[in-house]
């Protein structure tokens, strides 16, 4: 992961619309005049009823889908150029079924990696399956492993590849809540660990569950049904380093409250 | 060490009951034959079969081997090259769309009705049972190629796309395992296709010689055994092949055999 020193917001979104040409339908409007910034080390959750373009967005900012109106500025890069600045795990992991978690773990260095750091990836590689307790699960293949393993070897792979923002939507695999809150609490570390060093990446993440999005993000988007824009932007006040105890206070529990409002 | 031998146990089992099909059905041919329920002239009985077999061992170990030899080459052709069109087609994207439409209707063209005319093209020799065989199974291939490169998973060509990975990068990272993944899964058709290629390609354009030939001959002078015979030698090369295509499969997707359930 490589951060940048620069002042630039991390993302920039202006007026930005995207509909679809649906089969016979017409087109259907997704989203509409879109309007936000995140600034560089911050972590933002994008919150809001299904369907309602939350993937989309998080395609539009990695990148990979083209939009209609509107301008995307990624550090203040544009078009073509932001491409590779967005570290993106898709919602079914996207891992190739012919490599083993490992070796899908380093495709992004692979990929882009080597023209940027000489670090040593399969090392770093290494370090952080040891966090995400996937080393005994290393060489096996995606179709052999679970859910929540692809969901974590997909995460670990956004780590190492040298973008500064990562982009993380929701698994729509079946993971039990008990491991999802390991993979989230364990991205919170790293969040915070980075942050220490006075150099955290941005993250834009997509979650149905408010807890998560509390205990890791310092901002929420609230977003409404299609078309959709952002209804609220919720701020999270609690200090970092966060511990997961902070679920059970009561200013957690206001803003949970808050959220379930919300999406009404 | 316990799962291998469950898995062998489980093959074993997976042999006995087509062995035991095919040996009652043989036995009940036997007895028609026999029996003189059926006229042994016209339907030759196995052990007759397996008699001419052995009284024509020479030439039908020599047709055994030229056809063999055709059905690889050909195979190897074949794949290589509907690979190499499909993705040209890929890489040019769009502006080939009217060439692939005329591939699609040259690919219903009979070869029974062009076969005769390449042999005063290219003479009685394996280069013209060879592109027999190719022309029999290239469209078929090329189409399920093209297909499958326009069909990758949107989700992992978007992962390739968010880190700006070029053509090539992508070519030969996702698309080409990808489908040849696919050209794998759909190489037993493209076997038999060459199959059938050779077999045409011996009847018509033949240097007489091969299990194709064979049949043909055999059949004007009437020894319907030896037809038998030879059909049945086809079987084995395309028994010898599809296992030789799985043990492929296997070293090729390492997960597929040892895939938890």
């Amino acid at each position: 992961m490589i951060y940048s020193q620069h002042h630039e917001p991390a993302v920039a979104v202006r007026h930005v619309s995207k509909s679809f040409t649906g089969n016979g339908s017409g087109t259907s409007v997704i989203l509409d005049d879109l309007s936000f910034s995140i600034a560089q080390g911050e972590v933002i959750g994008l919150f809001g009823p299904s369907g309602c373009g939350k993937s989309t967005l998080l395609r539009i900012l990695c990148g990979v889908l083209p939009f209609d109106a509107g301008d995307v500025r990624i550090l203040g890069k544009r078009d073509l150029e932001r491409r590779g600045l967005v570290a993106y795990v898709p919602q079914r992991s996207g891992l190739l079924p012919w490599k083993t978690l490992k070796e899908n773990a380093m495709l992004g260095w692979m990929v882009m990696g080597r023209r940027v750091s000489s670090d040593r990836p399969a090392a770093q590689a290494d370090a952080l399956f040891e966090r995400f307790g996937l080393s005994s699960v290393a060489s096996r293949y995606p179709q052999q492993s679970s859910g929540g393993e692809r969901q974590r070897t997909a995460l670990v792979r956004a780590l190492l590849t040298p973008a500064p923002i990562l982009a993380l939507d929701e698994p729509v695999t079946a993971i039990d809540h008990i491991t999802r809150v390991g993979i989230y609490e364990e991205l919170l570390t790293i969040v915070q660990e980075g942050a220490a060093f006075g150099s955290s990446p941005t993250v834009v993440m997509i979650s149905h569950d408010p807890e998560e999005l509390i205990l890791l993000c310092d901002r929420i988007l609230v977003m409404s049904q299609r078309p959709s824009t952002i209804v609220a932007t919720v701020r999270i006040p609690f200090a970092r380093p966060r511990d997961a105890e902070i679920k059970f206070s009561p200013a957690f529990a206001e803003l949970k409250r808050a959220l379930w409002r919300l999406l009404r | 060490m316990t799962t291998m031998r469950t898995s062998l146990q489980r093959n074993m089992k997976g042999w006995i009951q087509p062995f035991l099909l095919c040996f009652a059905l043989l036995a009940l041919w036997q007895l028609m034959v026999t029996g003189r329920v059926w006229d042994s002239t016209i339907v030759p009985s196995p052990i007759r079969t397996v008699a001419a077999a052995w009284e024509f061992r020479t030439v039908l170990a020599r047709d055994f081997v030229v056809t063999s030899a055709e059905v690889s080459l050909g195979f190897l052709v074949t794949v290589s090259a509907s690979l190499t069109a499909a993705i040209m087609l890929h890489l040019l994207k769009g502006r080939l769309r009217g060439f692939y439409g005329l591939l699609i209707v040259l690919q219903s063209v009979p070869l029974w009705a062009i076969a005769p005319v390449l042999f005063y093209w290219t003479g009685p020799g394996l280069t013209t049972r060879l592109l027999v065989i190719v022309l029999t199974a290239f469209f078929p291939v090329l189409v399920n190629t093209v297909e499958g490169l326009r069909r990758i998973d949107q989700e992992l060509s978007d992962v390739f796309d968010s880190m700006n990975a070029g053509v090539w990068q992508k070519l030969y990272r996702l698309e080409i395992p990808s489908v040849l993944y696919m050209v794998l899964a759909g190489s037993q058709v493209t076997l038999t296709m060459c199959l059938i290629g050779a077999v045409l390609a011996e009847m018509l354009v033949g240097d007489m010689v091969g299990l194709g030939y064979r049949i043909k001959a055999a059949n004007a002078h009437f020894r319907i055994d030896l037809v038998f015979a030879s059909v049945a030698l086809l079987g084995v090369i395309v028994a010898l092949f599809y296992s030789g295509l799985a043990l492929l499969a296997r070293r090729f997707d390492p997960s597929s055999s040892t895939k938890e359930s």
